[in-house]
């Protein structure tokens, strides 16, 4: 069990950073509060 | 809601080895999709309860897709967006939905709709995208590409709602659809209008900072 964990957070950080480019490609996240654009995303 | 996300960023990033700028894009990802979950639970749940869950579901989608392009009014916290997000698509549902009930629904739709729509587009022809503190767009070629991304949306959206329009002669299920279609785009013109009232009093009570 335990050697799956380490390829499931792989893949839910590989998830995660795919929507944070695309919502740095947009104007604001999709709601309505807007939190801290990190410095590699920034334009 | 912040530091929950935080907590689950650094339970996903600490054993991968992430370094801090791979944490915080990671912990920004998760922040958004925490954020689109969160109120799809809840206005599907309100939307149950209530019989509106078509309509909240228009809303909500309408309202993201548009707001993606557009930008807006921000919330402080993030506990204040959840509640404003929930409350604005659960009444713009409720309303929609209860419309139809009206006598003389469909022409009153006919009449109103189209006004807001049109009110709306010139909003966003004039004033989108709208940046903010946090994320602001400073290159040229990005406000041009996500000026053309807003009007396309609204394209797609002025086509739906006139199909929704055209089937509703049949059936007045189609009307409460369009309506609550035409009350997202309408509500987004106008937080894009505090947005910009927002900014102007903040840029104005900067230079008032720099003079003295």
């Amino acid at each position: 069990m335990k050697k799956y964990v380490r390829p499931v957070l792989a893949v839910v950080a590989m998830v995660c950073s795919f929507v944070a480019a695309t919502m740095a490609s947009s104007a604001c996240l999709l709601f309505y509060y807007q939190p801290e654009e990190p410095k590699s995303l920034q334009d | 809601m912040e530091k929950l996300v935080k907590k689950l960023a650094d339970a996903i990033t600490v054993p991968l080895g992430y370094d801090s700028e791979q944490r915080a894009v990671v912990q920004y990802g998760l922040f958004a999709v925490i954020q689109i979950l969160v109120v799809a639970v809840i206005i599907s749940v309100f939307g149950i309860v209530a019989g509106c869950i078509w309509e909240c579901w228009i809303s909500y989608l309408s309202v993201a897709m548009l707001r993606k392009s557009t930008g807006g009014a921000h919330a402080n916290t993030s506990n204040e967006c959840l509640v404003i997000s929930v409350l604005v698509i659960s009444l713009i549902g409720l309303i929609s939905r209860y419309f139809r009930l009206m006598p003389h629904a469909l022409l009153i739709g006919l009449v109103i709709c189209p006004v807001l729509f049109f009110v709306s587009c010139l909003i966003v022809y004039k004033k989108a995208p709208v940046d903010s503190e946090k994320k602001p767009i400073k290159s040229a070629e990005k406000i041009r590409r996500l000026r053309l991304i807003s009007l396309v949306t609204l394209i797609i959206y002025a086509l739906l709602a006139f199909l929704l329009f055209a089937v509703s002669f049949n059936n007045l299920i189609y009307l409460s659809l369009a309506v609550s279609l035409n009350l997202s785009v309408f509500w987004q013109s106008l937080t894009l209008l505090m947005a910009v009232k927002n900014k102007a009093v903040v840029d104005k009570n900067l230079k008032k900072g720099e003079q003295t």
